[in-house]
């Protein structure tokens, strides 16, 4: 009990320092101390050990033990009387219990030492065995080809990131963009060199620094990479991943739009921004405050930047100011935008942002902008009635004549020919007339025979059928005909609208003589109207309009312009055989078959290769460096043309992988152009099905 | 002759209850005629009185003893996931098929027929937990008791796809047991979820992806329960053919968007697909004129002809197109207009009667395609298109296509071994022109697929999904078929004479992986065993079901397991005798009274 702690505890240090034959060894050397240490113990428990102990304990037996393990024939007399009484008081003997008594002691404090040190070897790192087994290889193999006994990634990220520099052991890492890596690796046995090789661009000799290799490099772009000594065999490509710094992000606090109204009475303004970045954004930042002045198109900007000092840290600073609106010559009317520029801190060159713009508006009506804005509607009066109005109404009133007392029938004749007289005055200006009256002046007013939107050249002008019943019609589908006999934008309508043509009808030059002589009968025939209604005989009048309204519309047509739409040559028509019903050759034989653009057949192939399919299927070649060519040339298209890369190395070195073969294969799942759907022909049915099929009409 | 059902037990006890009354009448009767001295006592009278009345209990019994109360112990089998049953009772045995885990108390057999072998008088049998494997499913006997676990969580039905054409979409279906609520995901060859679905217990769901290029594939099916842990997984093998592209002509009466389309389209999937524009007066556009004679028609696999076409062919045209229909070939009819009393009537006779205002309406596709669009891609709304309000109210055809509404936008129906289909939208290029090539490549890709001439390449047929260790069963084998293992070992195939025309086989994958089948016309079909280990439910569940199917029907509760066995009447025959030969004694004994 005392020793079987040290075994356990041999056995499992053999273990964990040898592994199994360690652990037959523990055992072994265990058990054989056990053994020795046991006869080392039961040594003392010799005769003599047994008669003192049977001495001791039976005084029935009197002290004379011993003359039980004489020889019977050798004792006589009163020995021989003493034996034999102890003989027969020997069951007594039998109750004693003569087995030493348990070292309690010795055997806890054994188990509890064993029990530690048995956890201790076990918990100790591991490392100590791959030490040992570098160590054992040393002794082992120095002639063999040289093996990576260790690698280590040492990166240090750029100093503005502010990123601590850390070691790894695995090969595949991630650094920050600009990051220098610097690759430690243990080769035993020593190679000749050795290089850290990157399969698209120049390799990277390790330097021989005590017993490992060291070399170093800046990662500005992910890049593949394997080391390579000569006899080493091939590694794998290891991948370095690039995480690229990201610019800043300006969020302005506190505002739910980029437009902020003044409230009545605010006299100060503290715009609140942040920014955040991925490593830390400079504290000095500039803002730029832009204040228009003025309103229309007397409008004034003043420009100004304002630097500002972030606070809080690094990566999340928040810059605020405050801004007196008067002071920065805010006016009722005029917007102050604000817009923050900040920029990172990035190495060698800085990263700058320019954040969303706040406009603060100082609205020029402070009651009307008070919820009152949406309510203001800007309606287009209609100031003038159009010709086929003017007749409209004109019949209208002749046909109330019987019913209307003759006063109110001359004003109302006398309306209508005031409305004609606006009409012609608005035509009038076309032809260069100058404005009678104080009206009109210059600027043309809208109309209703003005179209709501361009008129369209095919515009088909078929006149209203003539209603019996008067409809007081301006606003409503209004006369979409477009008797106004220029586009608006056209440069006459831009003339007619903001100058005057001081020309007389006659020479004005903005028609062709055709047009301007249609216009000018029109206006005559406009006229004679006029004179007729506000005489009060609206029936004499009508011929006049009625007349004006065909002349407006020649004129309308006459400036029409018919462009040929492009893209479209007929051919020319042979006259020849023009209605002769031959229609021998008179279309194209066939239609010209759309030519698809080639696709890429490198991956398809390669998918197909890499299938698992036993059979007739297996077997074809894998056309790993076509298709690597094709990853090289197709690198933009591609979602991850680095992994497909180290995917098809691994391939190449590795061809009995079947790990490595199903990796490549999704990879080039997302590679494979996804093809326009084609037709999977249905199965044709058995004969009972088709016995079935022709039974069935 | 006694018929069925006649009791005799009332008349019995009638005859018998006669006669003990007659007896104690007669024992009174005696009684009283007796000399007062003569007379016998009161005890000696009521114990000869209660003997003849035991008597006749006892001759009831032995004629009709009472039925056996011991118990005929019931069979109980153990199958998968069995529990320790707490309800057996003495007489009951318990066995544990090779399925079962370490049971306690039950009898290992390496199958069921050997534990009916063992235990012949079993007085029932019942099945416990997940059910019989397929190997017992045989030798069951009929009147199985069979009370079901709760359905297993996972999938417990899946439809695979069947193989695809290159770049078309497929459709994966399933439900799930008992999952409360989860999500199925389909996830590509690469790892990237393209489907998400959510899923309740009972309810079906569909999942779509698209094929790409011809070869296997290996998609994953992932079953997600409500906390997002994955719960099951299935590989769902797609396997993508390269078939030879059907050789499809357009028929039409104008030139238009439609067809310019499909010429593109059918460009870019490598169909042959040629249009004849007959624009009227024997001037002709398009690919060049296709004469309808029997011998072209025979070259062609299927026919898309509009309705202003229809009207100008000549009436042994359309005979000839007709004829050629039933002998196989597909035949798209394509309303663009409102069609005309003589081409419904002509169309109702092909088997496409349709009705209804034949106006142009709009109408949406639904959203949800199987073009294998990613669900996380952000929808953008399909646009209007315009079908011809026409319908098919006969209820034999079957809608391809149906808007969100349930109309029908695309059906066919058989005609001899062809087929004839409607399709009723007017503008399909307008999905192309709003940047939906695939959804309008994969609807045209239906429409050919499903009305095309069948493909004279059949392969085998296999039930899926093939799970390792479990029978498959493949048919339509022709000839010798060799099946090729991952390994490259090859086994050969025995044929069931039973199965007849379907020639079928039966096949127990013992690996991971495709296999091939090759049979004695040198075709290939390949399939893939996966292990039913990731996804257990579905094999639970089948075996659940099948046995449920053996199982007795009538529901009954099996409570009563003790047999009704009539009993012995010995016992109570020696009592009847005692009984006698007491009344015997008794009767015949003088008492000795004072003798002088």
């Amino acid at each position: 009990m005392i020793g079987l702690p040290v075994l356990v505890c041999l056995t499992v240090l053999g273990w964990r320092l040898l592994g199994l034959p360690g652990l037959f060894a523990g055992v072994l050397i265990g058990c054989s101390g056990l053994a020795a240490f046991a006869l080392h113990r039961i040594r003392p428990l010799d005769r003599d050990w047994l008669i003192r102990q049977l001495d001791d304990r039976l005084p029935q037996f009197e002290d004379s033990s011993a003359l039980l393990f004489q020889d019977p024939s050798q004792a006589n007399g009163l020995v021989a009387l003493q034996r034999n009484r102890l003989l027969s008081r020997l069951p007594q003997a039998a109750q004693i219990d003569l087995s030493p008594d348990w070292s309690r002691r010795t055997i806890s404090v054994m188990w509890a030492a064993g029990a530690l040190l048995t956890v201790v070897v076990l918990a100790f790192p591991r490392g100590e065995q791959a030490l040992r087994a570098e160590s054992t290889d040393d002794t082992a193999a120095v002639t063999g080809p040289p093996r990576i006994s260790g690698t280590r990634l040492r990166i240090t990220p750029p100093a503005y990131t502010g990123l601590p520099v850390r070691e790894q052991t695995a090969l595949d890492a991630r650094v920050p963009q600009g990051s220098r890596v610097a690759w430690t690796v243990g080769l035993d046995p020593a190679p000749l060199s050795a290089a850290v090789t990157f399969p698209d661009s120049v390799p990277l000799a390790l330097a021989k620094v005590a017993s490992s290799w060291m070399a170093e490099r800046t990662i500005d772009a992910p890049l593949l990479y394997r080391i390579e000594a000569p006899g080493l065999a091939r590694q794998r490509l290891s991948r370095i991943d690039v995480v690229i710094d990201a610019p800043p992000e300006v969020r302005p606090e506190g505002m739910d739009s980029q437009l902020l109204m003044v409230r009545p009475g605010q006299t100060r303004w503290t715009p609140v921004f942040e920014a955040t970045d991925d490593y830390g954004v400079q504290s000095a930042a500039s803002l730029r405050i832009t204040v228009t002045q003025g309103n229309g198109e007397n409008i004034t900007v003043i420009q100004r930047s304002l630097g500002l000092t972030g606070s809080g840290p690094a990566r999340e600073r928040r810059f605020s100011t405050s801004l007196d609106l008067v002071g920065e010559g805010m006016a009722p009317g005029s917007d102050l935008i604000v817009q923050l520029v900040v920029s990172d801190n990035r190495a060698p060159d800085r990263q700058t942002v320019e954040g969303p713009s706040i406009i603060l508006r100082w609205p020029s009506d402070l009651v009307l902008a008070d919820g009152l804005d949406g309510l203001a509607q800007p309606v287009m009066p209609a100031y003038f009635r159009s010709q086929r109005q003017i007749i409209i109404d004109t019949e209208a009133l002749v046909a109330q004549r019987r019913r209307l007392p003759a006063d109110p029938f001359v004003d109302r004749s006398n309306a209508i020919g005031e409305d004609q007289a606006q009409l012609r005055l608005r035509y009038g200006q076309f032809m260069g007339e100058e404005a009678e009256g104080g009206g009109g002046g210059g600027l043309a007013l809208p109309t209703n025979d003005e179209p709501a939107r361009p008129a369209l050249p095919t515009n088909d002008d078929v006149p209203a059928p003539r209603r019996a019943a008067p409809v007081e019609d301006h606003t409503g589908h209004g006369h979409a005909e477009g008797e106004h006999p220029v586009e608006p934008g056209s440069p006459e309508a831009v003339l007619a609208q903001y100058g005057h043509a001081h020309d007389t009808g006659e020479s004005a030059t903005l028609f062709d003589p055709g047009t301007r002589s249609t216009l000018a009968q029109a206006l005559d025939a406009m006229w004679s109207s006029e004179r007729a209604l506000r005489q009060g005989r609206p029936e004499d009048a009508l011929p006049f309009a009625n007349r004006a309204l065909e002349l407006l519309k020649d004129a309308q047509q006459a400036t029409r312009i018919f462009l040929p739409r492009t893209g479209s040559r007929l051919p020319p028509i042979d006259l020849s055989r023009r209605l002769s019903g031959d229609r021998e050759g008179i279309v194209a034989d066939r239609l010209i078959r759309p030519i698809r653009p080639p696709v890429d057949t490198v991956p398809f192939q390669a998918w197909r290769a890499l299938e698992e399919r036993p059979g007739s299927g297996r077997g074809a070649p894998l056309p790993l460096s076509e298709l690597e060519r094709w990853v090289a040339s197709n690198r933009g298209r591609l979602t991850d043309p680095l992994a497909l890369t180290a995917a098809i190395d691994t391939v190449r070195n590795e061809p009995a992988c079947l790990a490595c073969r199903r990796r490549l294969r999704a990879l080039l799942w997302n590679a494979l152009e996804q093809p326009s759907a084609s037709v999977q022909r249905r199965q044709a049915p058995d004969e009972r099905g088709r016995r079935y099929l022709d039974a069935l009409r | 002759m006694i018929g069925e059902g006649f009791d005799p037990r009332p008349w019995t006890i009638a005859v018998i209850g006669l006669g003990v009354l007659l007896g104690i009448v007669r024992l009174l009767l005696w009684q009283r005629s007796a000399p007062v001295a003569g007379r016998s006592t009161h005890l000696r009278l009521g114990s000869l009185a209660g003997l003849q009345a035991a008597a006749g209990l006892l001759l009831f019994l032995s004629l009709f003893p009472p039925s056996d109360t011991i118990r005929a112990g019931a069979l109980f089998v153990a199958t998968a996931d069995t529990r320790p049953p707490a309800d057996l009772q003495p007489g009951d045995v318990l066995v544990a098929l090779p399925e079962a885990g370490r049971i306690e108390g039950a009898v290992r057999v390496p199958d069921l027929a050997t534990a009916l072998r063992r235990y012949p008088d079993a007085s029932g049998i019942r099945i416990l937990g997940q059910g019989l494997p397929p190997r017992d499913q045989d030798s069951a006997p009929k009147d199985l008791i069979y009370e079901p676990p709760a359905a297993p969580r996972g999938l417990i039905d899946i439809a695979l796809p069947r193989p695809v054409a290159a770049g078309a979409g497929f459709a994966v279906g399933g439900q799930v047991g008992s999952l409360p609520r989860g999500a199925i995901e389909l996830v590509d060859p690469a790892g990237a979820v393209v489907s998400r679905k959510p899923v309740a217990a009972g309810t079906r769901f569909i999942v779509t992806g698209s094929a790409r290029t011809p070869g296997l594939s290996l998609f994953t099916l992932r079953l997600r329960a409500g906390g997002g842990e994955v719960l099951e997984t299935l590989l769902v093998p797609v396997q993508t053919r390269s078939d030879s592209p059907p050789r499809i002509r357009v028929l039409t009466g104008a030139p238009g968007a439609e067809t310019k389309f499909l010429r593109r389209w059918a460009g870019d999937a490598g169909i042959d697909l040629a249009v004849d524009i007959d624009v009227g007066a024997g001037v002709q556009l398009g690919d060049g004129r296709m004469p309808l004679t029997r011998a072209s028609l025979a070259e062609v696999d299927l026919v898309v002809i509009d309705d202003r076409r229809w009207e100008s062919l000549a009436t042994g045209e359309r005979e000839v197109l007709t004829a050629a229909v039933s002998g196989g070939l597909g035949l798209l009819l394509r309303p663009t207009g409102a069609l005309s009393p003589t081409s419904r009537r002509e169309w109702a006779a092909l088997g496409l009667p349709l009705s209804g205002p034949d106006e142009g309406v709009a109408t949406r596709l639904e959203a949800d395609s199987a073009a294998g669009q990613t669900d996380a891609r952000t929808r953008v709304a399909l646009p209007e298109l315009t079908r011809r309000d026409l319908a098919d109210p006969g209820s034999d055809a079957v809608s391809l296509l149906k808007s969100p509404d349930g109309t029908a936008l695309a059906s066919w129906r058989a005609r001899g071994r062809g087929r004839v289909g409607v399709w009723t939208i007017t503008d399909s290029y307008a999905l192309i022109l709003t940047g939906e090539e695939r959804r309008y490549a994969d609807l045209w890709s239906l429409l050919f697929s499903t009305l095309a001439r069948a493909s004279d390449d059949s392969q085998v047929q296999l039930d899926d999904p093939v799970l390792t260790g479990q029978r498959t069963r493949l048919c339509g084998i022709d000839g010798t078929a060799t099946i090729l293992a991952p390994d490259g070992t090859r086994r050969t195939l025995l044929i069931d004479p039973i199965a007849g025309d379907g020639a079928c086989g039966a096949f127990w994958p013992t690996e991971d992986g495709w296999h091939v089948v090759q049979d004695g016309q040198g075709r290939e079909t390949p399939f893939f065993a996966q292990s039913a280990k990731s996804a257990p439910s579905l094999a639970a569940w089948t075996t659940r079901q099948s046995t449920l199917a053996l199982a007795r029907t009538d529901g009954s509760t099996p409570n009563n397991s003790t047999t009704g066995s009539p009993g012995s009447s010995w016992p109570w025959f020696a009592g009847l005798l005692v009984c006698v030969a007491l009344l015997w004694w008794l009767e015949r004994r003088r008492p000795v009274r004072d003798t002088p």
